[in-house]
């Protein structure tokens, strides 16, 4: 079993729903993002374009960030989803220079209100234990609602239904059939990290 | 009466120096707990550039003390250093390895948590290898300063040198084996740590051991300057030339970044023009020996500031006051642990 998602370029609108979302459901600090749509221009006008790249916990097959870890807080479960122990971590932050793909953040404080200068509102209490200050967080591709039976709430989310989740090591799932017939790509493949998370070209 | 008077100034003055350093470390004390109370956030770090200051100053402090280890061997066995020298070249390894120690500590988002670098540490970890090895070589050199007799080479002194050696090639594989950083990526990052620890070695023991004895120290200090810039030329001119169009855009980064202008010239060039010109040896050691933090500083962030995603702004850091106040501080703090250790250590004999 090894979870991965599957992104469709050429679905994707940049609307930043899934951004959205995902700090809706995982209470991430103001101006933390575990999940983001980078934006680019390609071409020349007239036949420029904006192009659409959302990006999130690549869940590697050999994640680099698990081997730097000195104290074992980042593992790699057995359903292939790349998790943070915020026991175990003690914010070296060796794990956010090793990653290729800039995907974890590091809270520098106590968790702040989204509301400038507000105490921390009922919502954002609840989440208070899950970004502890000193301690490096990211996207578990909502490893909650997975193990609900549920995929992780920016494929839900996407008004575009540019995402797909499913098991990567099973031929017949619709991720595999995306990848095989539309050719999916791994973001810099060439690091040998080997990320579950496939880009459909545009 | 003359000569008592001029005694007794120089007492009051290095009193008074010795005032100055306890007044910077009650105030890096004073910063340390303020971070303690509200977090990282107190230094100029962000999500793009991650390693600063202290991690610079903690691969400086590590190298410089396996340098002076480095120093105090192989002077005793070529004969340069008597054992009073190497007495207080292994003191001062010691002073750089607490150094060290406590700059990583500081680093570190939860430090009561350090505790699972020793009761639940991954070994694949670089960072695992880099905490058990300067333990290692502090223990190490801890029991060759007290070893009794002092031979002037033994075989714990070439073991504590191997285990300095590959503290410092630990350190620098940290970095080399990042395959996400290109700049940092490849044997270059090694090679730079070793000879940033030669200097520091040598340039603190500069400013330590009597000058009658620091002929081959001078010559070894001045090549390994000279080597450190060629090395430097090396890197910018391999990133420019034959680098991927994100190396380039690394390295011109690098060649506007004020760090590596002042590594240049303040850490390299002007030391250098001194130690030719056989004036100020002092002012020169010290500073290369900032010019070591200095590389570190600005290899780090450099290594940093460029995302993956071509698109995205580089990102920038500057070291904020509580840095730069913790940084002093645990400076001064090094050199009271050697001011006074060194003292008890000559007068035990």
């Amino acid at each position: 079993m090894r979870y991965g998602m599957v992104i469709d370029l050429s679905r994707c609108v940049g609307c930043q729903a899934c951004t959205v979302a995902c700090k809706q459901k995982n209470g991430t600090p103001p101006e933390v993002f575990w999940s983001r749509v980078l934006m680019s221009e390609t071409g020349k006008f007239p036949n420029a374009r904006m192009q659409f790249t959302p990006i999130l916990c690549m869940h590697c097959e050999k994640p680099a960030c698990k081997t730097v870890c000195p104290t074992g807080a980042t593992e790699k479960q057995a359903n292939g989803i790349v998790t943070v122990d915020q026991e175990k971590c003690i914010g070296c932050r060796y794990c956010m220079v090793a990653c290729p793909y800039d995907a974890r953040e590091f809270n520098y404080s106590s968790l702040k209100s989204q509301y400038a200068g507000q105490k921390l509102t009922a919502f954002e209490r609840t989440h208070e234990d899950k970004h502890q200050v000193g301690k490096v967080g990211k996207c578990n591709f909502c490893a909650d609602r997975v193990q609900a039976g549920q995929s992780p709430k920016c494929v839900e989310t996407c008004p575009a239904k540019a995402r797909f989740f499913g098991n990567l090591d099973d031929p017949q799932s619709e991720v595999s059939q995306l990848i095989a017939k539309r050719g999916g790509h791994q973001l810099q493949a060439e690091l040998g990290t080997s990320p579950s998370v496939y880009y459909l070209p545009v | 009466m003359a000569t008592a008077a001029m005694v007794k100034t120089e007492e009051n003055r290095l009193s008074a120096a010795g005032w100055v350093a306890v007044a910077l470390v009650v105030l890096w004390l004073a910063a340390w707990i303020y971070q303690l109370s509200v977090g990282l956030q107190v230094t100029g770090l962000g999500q793009q550039v991650v390693w600063g200051l202290y991690i610079a100053g903690f691969f400086a402090a590590a190298g410089a003390g396996a340098g002076l280890v480095a120093v105090a061997v192989i002077g005793g066995a070529m004969g340069f250093a008597t054992a009073l020298t190497r007495a207080r070249l292994l003191v001062l390894a010691l002073a750089s390895f607490i150094a060290a120690g406590i700059m990583i500590t500081m680093d570190v988002g939860s430090p009561l948590t350090m505790w699972r670098l020793v009761v639940g540490f991954r070994f694949e970890s670089m960072m695992t290898w880099d905490f058990w090895l300067l333990a290692l070589t502090f223990i190490l050199t801890l029991v060759l300063l007290y070893q009794k007799p002092a031979p002037a080479a033994s075989g714990l002194g070439w073991v504590t040198l191997a285990a300095a050696v590959v503290l410092v090639a630990v350190e620098g594989w940290m970095l080399s084996s990042v395959a996400a950083r290109p700049l940092w990526s490849g044997g270059q990052s090694l090679v730079s740590f070793l000879v940033g620890a030669s200097i520091g070695g040598q340039a603190l023991a500069l400013l330590v051991i009597p000058s009658e004895a620091d002929g081959k120290l001078k010559l070894g200090l001045k090549a390994m300057l000279w080597l450190n810039l060629v090395l430097v030329v090396a890197e910018v001119l391999s990133g420019v030339i034959g680098g991927s169009p994100r190396g380039v855009q690394e390295m011109l980064g690098v060649l506007t970044s004020t760090g590596l202008w002042l590594h240049v010239i303040v850490g390299l060039i002007v030391p250098l023009v001194l130690l030719i010109g056989g004036r100020s040896v002092k002012t020169a050691a010290g500073l290369a020996v900032l010019g070591v933090l200095l590389e570190k500083l600005w290899y780090l962030s450099a290594g940093q500031q460029k995302s993956w995603f071509g698109e995205l702004p580089l990102g920038s850091y500057l070291p904020s006051l509580i840095e730069a106040i913790a940084i002093i501080g645990v400076v001064a703090l090094a050199a009271l642990i050697y001011r006074g250790w060194s003292r008890s250590v000559l007068r035990a004999g």
